[in-house]
């Protein structure tokens, strides 16, 4: 039993540990706190020093749930809550939703934006892994 | 209602097909809904949602309750300007109407911390209150008694919105200033129904966020005009009478130009996946109009899907009114006197049947799917005379 909880555990990290934040070529951010990605993706905070940020959120739901587990420390259930409080009270518009693919095409090139992927080798083109303080 | 409900899925079903051009980026329309039924056995009380409308279930199972369709329209202008239109069919719009307007607004985002709003908005007045009309976003269908007491829901004006991040949590301030109209529809034919003006609305609404700790409190004071008919012709046909004593008393507790006041406490703390919430109000007025305490404690359970909840609430309604003296008034005068106590002193009694509850909820809450949620709650309901069985389902959705 213990060594079951302990390989779980150990998966849970691995597979964790593989949502990476990517920010778009714009960006000249080199590095973030893990409480200011929580409130970026929340849309509490929509700038870093003088850097005015967007976020987008993925499409892909598993990617999406994992995010959200390992960077915002909630469950799925409470956001999604979340983003229906904000969005019928008029406080808050849930961020865009996007492919990885989609993330290449983006037509905004001046803009910094802010988004995650599955592993390395998903990196959309012109896009950086933005490291975690 | 079904024309209003078609001419809104239109509208919704135009802005969507324009939206997929990217140039109408800027612009996004979202909707929410619930389609529910009430049933309770009693067939001489009728059980409503709230009092601007004089629907519900009366012996037998009625829509009105719950069932209600959103539509909202956002338009982020700028970085910093945006706007936003609700528009709600429902059975408990506060116009007494079908259809009605919920936020109608303009936001400036001065800093992230702080903005600014001008228009129509929902009065913060409880914890849920914001936020009523979508059900997809708490546990049960219907929400403590005390959601339906208050005869105000929203109002025009400004808001002011701040908040303080703390190292585990926040602190957020709402400060607003306004005025509203809104019905009060009677379920008795011998009182009638009337219309409420309220202005000068100001209020302060306070959050702490802290881990897994919410604490609110939020204060609203207004001055408010309540107009009905026959209650105006009774309290003409006395003040026709010319007795100073009894002038003087409708001057005092007569329902318009009054103020009143209200007072929220509420708390929310989430362990694991429980959750216990309760709120506390208080209504204070110095009129005809009865004074409210109501409060309730509930807690509920999360399995992944399922959600089973229990809530217990009471609410005591109490009368201003101080009965005048016939001491030393000539016999004719003493007379006149006493009916006019007798008549006030129903008219600040009035109400009391929907307004003394004592309440047991038990349901649960099932998602079905990301957008749509299954609900189902019992409610035993004593009032003065009356103790009522409610049996109510429903599914919350948004889109």
């Amino acid at each position: 039993m213990k060594k079951f909880i302990i390989l779980t555990i150990v998966f849970l990290t691995f597979a964790n540990a593989n949502v990476q934040i990517v920010t778009s070529k714009a960006c000249k951010l080199e590095s973030i706190s893990k409480s200011d990605i929580k409130k970026l993706f929340m849309l509490k905070k929509t700038e870093i020093g003088k850097e005015k940020i967007k976020v987008i959120d993925s499409t892909n739901k598993k990617l999406y749930n994992d995010f959200i587990v390992t960077y915002l420390n909630k469950s799925v259930r409470k956001i999604k809550t979340y983003w229906v409080r904000m969005l019928f009270t008029g406080k808050k518009i849930p961020p865009k939703k996007l492919s990885t693919e989609e993330l290449t095409t983006l037509a905004d090139k001046e803009s910094c934006y802010f988004a995650y992927v599955a592993k390395e080798k998903d990196m959309p083109k012109d896009w950086k892994i933005i490291k975690i303080k | 209602m079904k024309n209003n409900i078609l001419k809104i899925l239109l509208v919704f079903s135009l802005f969507k097909t324009a939206l997929f051009a990217e140039d109408w980026d800027f612009l996004s329309v979202n909707g929410y809904g619930t389609v529910g039924v009430a049933f309770q056995d009693n067939k001489d009380v009728t059980f409503r949602n709230s009092f601007f409308t004089e629907k519900g279930s009366k012996g037998k199972a009625s829509f009105a309750n719950y069932s209600a369709l959103g539509l909202q329209l956002d338009a982020k202008v700028t970085h910093k300007l945006s706007f936003t239109v609700q528009a709600i069919a429902s059975k408990n719009n506060s116009n007494g109407k079908n259809l009605d307007a919920e936020w109608a607004n303009a936001k400036y985002q001065v800093t992230d911390a702080f903005d600014i709003k001008v228009g129509l908005m929902r009065l913060p007045t409880f914890m849920n209150s914001d936020i009523l009309n979508v059900g997809y976003s708490y546990e049960m269908l219907r929400l403590p008694d005390m959601y339906g007491l208050v005869s105000i829901s929203k109002y025009q004006g400004i808001e002011l919105f701040h908040r303080a991040d703390l190292e585990n949590g926040s602190l957020s301030s709402t400060f607003l200033y306004g005025q509203t109209n809104s019905k009060y529809m009677s379920t008795n034919n011998n009182v009638g129904d009337a219309t409420i003006h309220a202005e000068n609305i100001y209020g302060l609404a306070v959050k702490l966020l802290y881990n897994d700790l919410t604490l609110r409190t939020s204060y609203f004071s207004t001055t408010l005009d309540l107009n009905n008919q026959r209650t105006e012709g009774v309290l003409g046909q006395f003040n026709a009478l010319n007795i100073p004593i009894i002038s003087n008393t409708i001057e005092k507790y007569k329902y318009q130009n009054q103020r009143i006041s209200y007072l929220n406490l509420g708390a929310k703390y989430e362990f694991e996946n429980a959750y216990v919430s309760g709120e506390y109000i208080s209504a204070d007025t110095d009129s005809f109009m009865p004074d409210i305490n109501s409060w309730y404690i509930g807690s509920g359970y999360n399995f992944d899907e399922w959600t089973p909840f229990v809530t217990y609430s009471k609410t005591k309604s109490s009368s201003n009114y101080s009965p005048m003296s016939v001491e030393g008034m000539p016999m004719q005068v003493a007379g006149a006197i006493m009916g006019a106590n007798q008549v006030f002193s129903m008219m600040a009694g009035g109400g009391k049947y929907e307004l003394n509850l004592e309440t047991v909820s038990l349901g649960f809450r099932y998602d079905i799917a990301d957008n749509a949620v299954f609900k189902f709650q019992y409610d035993e309901q004593k009032r003065v005379n009356d103790s009522l069985h409610i049996f109510s389902s429903g599914i919350n959705f948004v889109f």
